[in-house]
């Protein structure tokens, strides 16, 4: 058939769009989704197939957090604790101790994995995750400013700076972005710009950091240094109810924002064809993210890795297009669990930070790999 | 071809910064028509259709969508109407065609609702008509330019709006996948009703696959019509500074362009 240039013959027809029908109210379809009600979402057999075993595995840790440990308390009695009925140092034990660590660690760990999936989904570019756009480090560097003031340090006693680190990295890691983003900002938003303003920000903060630490009393030395290697040994149930709305908002607003991310992979040129407002949607998504961030910073100090590593294995794990937030704050979690376990049963107690390192950094570079494998066939 | 415009420009200097690059550019687009938009580099066709796609907001006068202002509308209910393929788009690594596809569907589908069977069937029927379903599970980065840039279009016909946008769709294809590309675009209009505005650098091309021609130079409108009237060897010496035959091919009767021997033109000049 070929094409005829003069159409006057054919008639110009009134575009319609097919009118679409409403489906089930359920629908279960195994190759592409699920449907309940009005909500629906597109489940490949191969995510679902991560998602359950994550899950699984993840719910499986936190058993054997709580209920093993170097005290030891009969699983009977950890039940009953965790119903309510324990006595003073099972209560210390199971709930104090184990519970709100692992409590801690799934938080923080998600926290950590979803942020970095946005600002890597955001920036188009799998470097930029918070620990290296300078978030984590403009955090460390004003809490840590904090902590080695002498007046501050004398007035407020003993534990005081230590409690002030936590409002102070927040405070840090929000005036940082702010910083990052205005330096960044050209008439738009560019992700690649804001890379290298948060890398040269970063470097900065860093140095400040080791700045400060030197000029410091060995003391308050001591205390910034344990903060900045990222660690969960004294965490309290507190922290946790100050973290769980934090994670469970942001959780709520990757889903809402999930469509617009979506859409941004594609380019900034065609996700405005597809409706998405890119510049909203950045800031947003980079806003949600410093949050996130910036809760994790408090509870846990700069815990470094998770927020890098885990939307990368995320990706090639349930196999999707770009860093899959959500996906990424399970697999965030499972490795802060992971790496908090281990870190506490090696004979000399590791800081977190340590082992997310040793055991994210190998599983990477294994994924990448086999990404190579697969696509050089 | 008396119905009004869906799609119209009136006075708009549009450009980037100090550069301006439309100047008071009045244009109606045809309902049900393919438009093509020819014109030397540099003189605004991509411009123009950044414009039209709401992706660049002009600086003076205003683009009219069904008689209202462009720029009233929510982004959403723009994309439900109006889609534009840019330049060269880039998927992000190991997307499949099928996903692409459906991506189509989003302006059309609530944050919470992001499945249906129906949009699976609409992508699926977008995939056929472009000739990719055979595809629906290749990572776009294994398929060929041509097959790449169907499967793009096949995202914006799941779109299912009356207005499509093409920058450049040929670009880096060769002629067979050109022309594959082309038909597919005249095929979309014919079947479907679709008004489809496209960008092309090609002049044969352009004469052979369009109801109407939009010529620009430098940001202005220098010429528009049916191909056959307006792509004459006086508007390509004027306009592109391109000495030429223009003729109807024997076999298919349309218009063929053909640059004419360089020689000519020192002989003309001397």
């Amino acid at each position: 058939m070929r094409p005829r240039t003069t159409a006057a013959s054919t008639a110009a027809r009134r575009y319609r769009p097919p009118k679409v029908t409403s489906g089930p109210r359920f629908a279960l379809d195994p190759r592409r989704g699920i449907r309940l009600g009005p909500v629906a979402l597109t489940l490949r057999p191969r995510a679902f197939l991560a998602g359950t075993v994550t899950v699984a595995v993840l719910l499986v840790l936190c058993g054997v957090s709580v209920f093993t440990g170097s005290f030891d308390v009969p699983a009977d009695r950890v039940l009953a604790t965790l119903a309510g009925n324990g006595e003073s140092v099972e209560r210390l034990v199971v709930l104090d101790h184990r519970l709100a660590r692992v409590l801690a660690a799934v938080l923080v760990g998600a926290a950590l994995g979803c942020a970095g999936a946005l600002t890597q989904s955001v920036t188009r570019n799998p470097i930029a995750s918070p620990d290296l756009l300078g978030v984590t480090g403009g955090a460390s560097f004003f809490a840590v400013l904090l902590v080695t003031q002498p007046a501050i340090a004398s007035r407020t006693g003993e534990h005081a700076a230590a409690e002030l680190l936590a409002p102070m990295a927040v405070l840090g890691g929000l005036a940082t972005t702010a910083l990052i983003l205005a330096l960044s900002w050209r008439g738009g938003f560019d992700g690649l710009r804001l890379i290298l303003v948060g890398l040269s920000i970063n470097s900065l903060a860093l140095s400040g950091v080791s700045w400060l630490l030197t000029r410091a009393e060995l003391e308050q030395a001591q205390v910034a240094t344990r903060w900045l290697t990222g660690s969960l040994n004294g965490v309290r149930l507190p922290d946790v109810t100050l973290m769980t709305p934090v994670v469970l908002c942001g959780f709520l607003a990757c889903a809402v924002l999930a469509r617009d991310v979506a859409a941004l992979r594609l380019g900034r040129e065609v996700a405005p064809t597809l409706g998405t407002a890119p510049g909203r949607t950045e800031a947003l998504a980079l806003f949600v993210a410093v949050v996130l961030v910036s809760g994790a910073t408090a509870v846990a100090g700069p815990i470094a890795f998770v927020a890098f590593v885990a939307p990368q294995a995320a990706m090639r794990v349930f196999r999707t297009p770009g860093p899959p937030p959500l996906a990424a704050g399970l697999l965030g979690a499972l490795l802060v669990l992971a790496a908090d376990m281990t870190a506490q049963r090696l004979p000399a107690e590791l800081p977190v930070g340590v082992p997310t390192a040793i055991l994210g950094a190998p599983y990477l570079l294994y994924l990448l790999n086999q990404h190579r494998r697969r696509t050089s066939v | 071809m008396c119905e009004p415009s869906p799609l119209s420009v009136h006075g708009v200097s549009a450009g980037y910064g100090k550069q301006t690059v439309l100047a008071r550019l009045s244009l109606e687009i045809p309902r049900g028509r393919v438009t093509t938009v020819i014109g030397p580099n540099g003189c605004g066709k991509s411009t123009l259709l950044r414009v039209l796609a709401r992706l660049l907001t002009p600086t003076a006068g205003h683009v009219l969508l069904e008689g209202e202002p462009l720029g009233a509308f929510r982004p959403r209910t723009l994309a439900r109407k109006l889609t534009m393929l840019p330049q060269n788009p880039v998927a992000p690594e190991s997307m499949t065609v099928s996903e692409l596809a459906a991506r189509g569907r989003q302006p059309h589908q609530p944050w919470y609702r992001r499945w249906d069977p129906e949009d699976d069937r609409i992508a699926a029927e977008a995939m056929a008509a472009t000739g990719v379903e055979a595809y629906a599970d290749t990572p776009l980065e294994e398929l060929s330019g041509g097959q790449r840039q169907r499967a793009w279009v096949a995202m914006a016909l799941a779109q299912q709006t009356e207005l499509m946008l093409l920058d450049e769709p040929t670009n880096h294809l060769d002629l067979a996948h050109a022309v594959e590309v082309l038909d597919l675009v005249v095929r979309l209009c014919r079947e479907t009703g679709r008004t489809i505005v496209v960008v092309l650098h090609d002049l044969s091309l352009a004469a052979r696959y369009t109801d109407h021609l939009v010529v620009l130079k430098d940001g202005e409108l220098r010429a528009q019509g049916p191909p056959r009237e307006t792509m004459t060897p006086e508007l390509l010496l004027d306009g592109f500074g391109l000495r030429a035959h223009v003729f109807d091919d024997p076999e298919d009767r349309l218009p063929t362009v053909v640059p004419a021997r360089t020689a000519q033109r020192f002989e003309g000049a001397a």
